[in-house]
């Protein structure tokens, strides 16, 4: 990820020769408009989120390498959080996962069809046999019938009686095709009712006459009579008579099975579509009864994807009261897990505080004995030394405290309150800290102020102390930089994001809504040497390398930074065309951030 | 004035009270909280310093018992934490204000100075002008019995013109006595405080009560 870094500067640089503005723009991704744009989520997920990023580096280069940003905003935070659920979920489409839900329907769906098929089956195989039989028995009897009605007929004048029953049965038969043949004991065909003539082995004519017993065969669909003319396998039934001469005469039946064929038909129908009912009601089932199953954890879910590391929420096995023992198991784990990590960060916090006592105690103790010490009597080079100490034990308190801050700005942990500051007022608290600062170093600051009636109580929403160490850390900066007898000028200027240039602001009648307040603060100093101006938001960096009345620790700018990004703003450093350089810090005003409607929000 | 110092490092407390010493402050010290609750509330004091992490007992705590036995001095809290979560509470337990170690001494006596200021004068006064109400102590301000929403400076400057009434003030003294500074002619800081006080309190009542003297400066009072 951080690698990305190296890739933007060349273009920057180039911009910084050509340009006769060098301008550092170090905008956070929530500092511009739109920006849940695809390409901003891209960039806020590859800004260097920690120094530790890149173990290897050396510290130096690290710092010197980097550019600003080294902060995650919540903003940045949200970002990188949607980013990784879209990997997740593209991770969960390339290995074709399936949703819960969606594979629960599936095997339900998958089980239903197998036990419907099945029952189908054994059913299909039942009804089909039951109708052969019941068919075969049928046409027997049949046989019988005309046997009994043929007897007296033959074998003398079997073929004229052979027509009349014929014709009988074309009323009994309907919609069939059918033939009788009558057959002598040799075996030879003594008459039959059309030109068609059987086949004694396929209707297996002598083991009838020898046995008595009748036969029943059934043949494909063109045996008999062309394909054309019935597209229906022929059943023929074989039965014996007695003659009236007293011999023994077979006669065979061969009518066309369309009638039962049909009943299969249908039968296989009315399996199919209950079939693809059962199937549908199954899916449909399916999806429902998964529904109910997953959406307790789904519940879950969106309980804890609100939920917040500190005991200020309230627990996931309290709120899901109610769900399954399974769920109920999941919250009390996720419970757990949370208060481990909880746990984890109050250490964190106590080993914070600690350290911070540990240090600052002996370092107080020490600036406030050289700072009360009476001095009267004392030599020179005491005198001289204690200077040193008070001076020295100030800038290290200093640093300390930077680097909690710091600390505090990094941990990810966000903004715990958000209160309204007066745009105004933070610039006067500010000139309160600094203007000790500024009388030492023979610099005037002078202060520019919202002044216009609607502008007056514009008020940013954040927290305090951090905005005022923000503008504190950017004035002194400021002040460092100026010559003696300057003038470090703070200027505030509301504004909407629509209208960058600073123009905006002299004709307010125009635009009543503004969204965001930019605050410059310009030096008469040196400015930035242009191969520096894109690092010097980077910790220990320095602008410049001759010494500076005042020097500071390096940490200053990079946590003016953190706390404008923080606070959903950025910082951009420019130098003048004529002489000295300006930051301008861009805020949104209270009222535009939809994240500010409570006042304790963001914890992260 | 006398200061108590309830500091449980004996350098830094012998330090402190050192310092005060020579700057004219009468300063007992001790080294404990309970100690610090016992002589806070049984002797008179104008004012206390207190720091935050005590061997018996949280600063906090210290507060608050102080303020439950109705000991209504000043506290300046000193501490090593500077999280702001830690400010809030030692606030809501009743301190005055807030100082962060290692501190400017300087800034530490400005602080003290202003916090006595204030106690001196919040001795339950409350300053009044027609329909506009000043209470000192609980630092609200009302106009016609609605209350005013001022921030700190805002309350300094009203202080100011209301302990003044009906005298021109001109901007050089109410750059020095609000913000204790000097601003440059073309700063725009009194004229934009002036409005926003205007705004706040004279906005939709019939009588101004903040007059501009032209070339001069700003008067407060009814106009005659």
């Amino acid at each position: 990820m951080p690698k990305a870094q190296p890739d933007e500067r060349p273009t920057e640089d180039g911009r910084a020769k050509n340009g006769r503005v060098n301008d550092a723009r170090i905008n956070t991704a929530a500092g511009q408009p739109g920006t849940h744009q695809p390409g901003t989520a891209k960039s806020g997920v590859s800004r260097p989120s920690a120094a530790n990023d890149v173990p290897h580096e050396r510290w130096e280069d690290h710092a010197l390498h980097r550019r600003p940003a080294l902060l995650a905003t919540p903003e940045e935070i949200a970002i990188d959080r949607a980013a990784a659920t879209a990997k997740r979920r593209a991770f969960t489409l390339s290995t074709s996962r399936l949703s819960m839900r969606l594979r629960l329907t599936l095997w339900v769906v998958l089980i239903n069809t197998l036990v419907i098929f099945s029952t189908e089956l054994v059913f299909w195989l039942y009804q089909t046999s039951a109708i052969e039989q019941a068919t075969n028995e049928r046409r027997i009897r049949r046989s019988r019938m005309i046997a009994a009605e043929l007897r007296p007929y033959v074998p003398d004048n079997i073929a004229q009686r052979l027509a009349g029953v014929s014709s009988e049965l074309t009323r009994q038969f309907i919609g069939e095709r059918f033939m009788i043949e009558v057959f002598d004991s040799s075996g030879q065909s003594l008459a039959s009712t059309g030109p068609e003539r059987l086949d004694a082995a396929t209707i297996n004519l002598h083991r009838v006459l020898a046995s008595d017993s009748p036969f029943v065969v059934k043949l494909e669909p063109g045996a008999i009579w062309p394909r054309s003319e019935s597209e229906t396998p022929t059943r023929i039934v074989t039965t014996t008579m007695r003659g009236s001469d007293g011999n023994t005469y077979a006669i065979a039946l061969a009518v066309t099975d369309s009638f039962v064929d049909d009943q299969v038909r249908y039968l296989r129908s009315v399996f199919i579509v209950l079939l693809l009912v059962g199937v549908i009601a199954a899916g449909i089932s399916g999806w429902f009864i998964a529904s109910i199953a997953v959406a307790p954890f789904e519940r879950l879910r969106r309980l804890a994807s609100n939920l917040m590391p500190d005991a200020s929420t309230t627990s996931l096995a309290v709120d899901s009261v109610g769900g399954s023992s399974e769920v109920m198991r999941l919250a009390e784990e996720l419970d757990l897990a949370r208060a481990r990590v909880r746990d984890r960060f109050a250490a964190q916090d106590r080993f914070i505080s600690n350290v911070s006592h540990e240090i600052k105690t002996p370092i107080a103790v020490m600036l406030t004995e050289a700072q009360v010490l009476d001095r009267r009597g004392l030599p020179q080079p005491v005198e001289r030394f204690i200077d040193s100490v008070e001076e020295e034990m100030s800038k290290l308190g200093r640093l300390v405290e930077s680097f909690l801050t710091l600390t505090r700005i990094q941990d990810g942990k966000g903004l715990v309150r958000f209160s309204a500051y007066g745009v105004n007022d933070l610039i006067m608290d500010s000139l309160d800290d600094c203007v000790r600062m500024a009388e030492q170093h023979h610099v005037t600051i002078q202060p520019e102020l919202l002044a216009d009636d609607s502008t007056l109580d514009l008020a940013v929403s954040g927290e305090p102390e951090l905005l005022r160490t923000m503008l504190n850390n950017l004035v002194r900066n400021a002040i460092r930089f100026s010559p003696n007898g300057g003038t470090v000028r703070i200027r505030a200027i509301a504004g909407t994001r629509s209208r960058n240039e600073e123009q905006s602001e002299t004709d307010q009648s125009r635009s009543e809504h503004f969204d965001t307040v930019k605050l410059v603060i310009a030096d008469e100093g040196p400015g930035i040497p242009p191969d520096r101006i894109n690092l010097i938001f980077d910790r220990f960096s320095q602008a410049s390398n001759q010494p500076m009345k005042g020097r500071g620790h390096g940490l200053g700018l990079t946590i003016a930074l953190g706390i404008a990004e923080m606070h959903a703003g950025s910082i951009v450093a420019e130098n003048l065309p004529k002489a000295g350089c300006r930051f301008i810090v861009s805020l949104p005003l209270r009222g535009i951030d939809p994240t500010e409607s409570s006042d304790v929000a963001m914890t992260d | 004035m006398r200061v108590l110092i309830v500091e449980d490092n004996p350098k830094m407390a012998a330090a402190l009270q050192a310092g005060l010493r020579e700057n004219g402050y009468a300063a007992d010290t001790c080294h404990t909280g309970f100690e610090g609750e016992d002589m806070g509330a049984s002797q008179e004091y104008d004012a206390i310093l207190l720091d935050l992490m005590l061997p018996d007992r949280d600063g906090v705590e210290v507060c608050r018992n102080l303020r439950r036995r109705c000991v209504k001095t000043p506290i300046l809290m000193l501490t090593a934490l500077s999280g702001v979560d830690n400010k809030v509470l030692g606030l809501d337990a009743g301190a005055d204000d807030y100082i962060t170690k290692p501190f400017n001494f300087e800034e530490l006596l400005a602080r003290l100075r202003a916090l006595l200021r204030r106690g001196e004068a919040s001795e339950g006064r409350t300053l009044t002008c027609d329909d506009m109400n000043l209470d000192l102590y609980s630092r609200r301000a009302t106009r016609a019995e609605t209350e005013v929403d001022l921030s700190n400076k805002e309350f300094a400057l009203l202080e100011y013109l209301m302990r003044n009434p009906n005298r021109v003030l001109s901007r050089t003294q109410i750059a020095e006595h609000v913000w204790d500074m000097n601003f440059d002619p073309s700063s725009n800081v009194i004229d934009v405080y002036i409005a926003a006080l205007r705004k706040k309190l004279d906005r939709g009542h019939p009588r101004e009560l903040i007059h501009t003297v032209k070339n001069a400066g700003y008067r407060f009072g009814v106009m005659d």
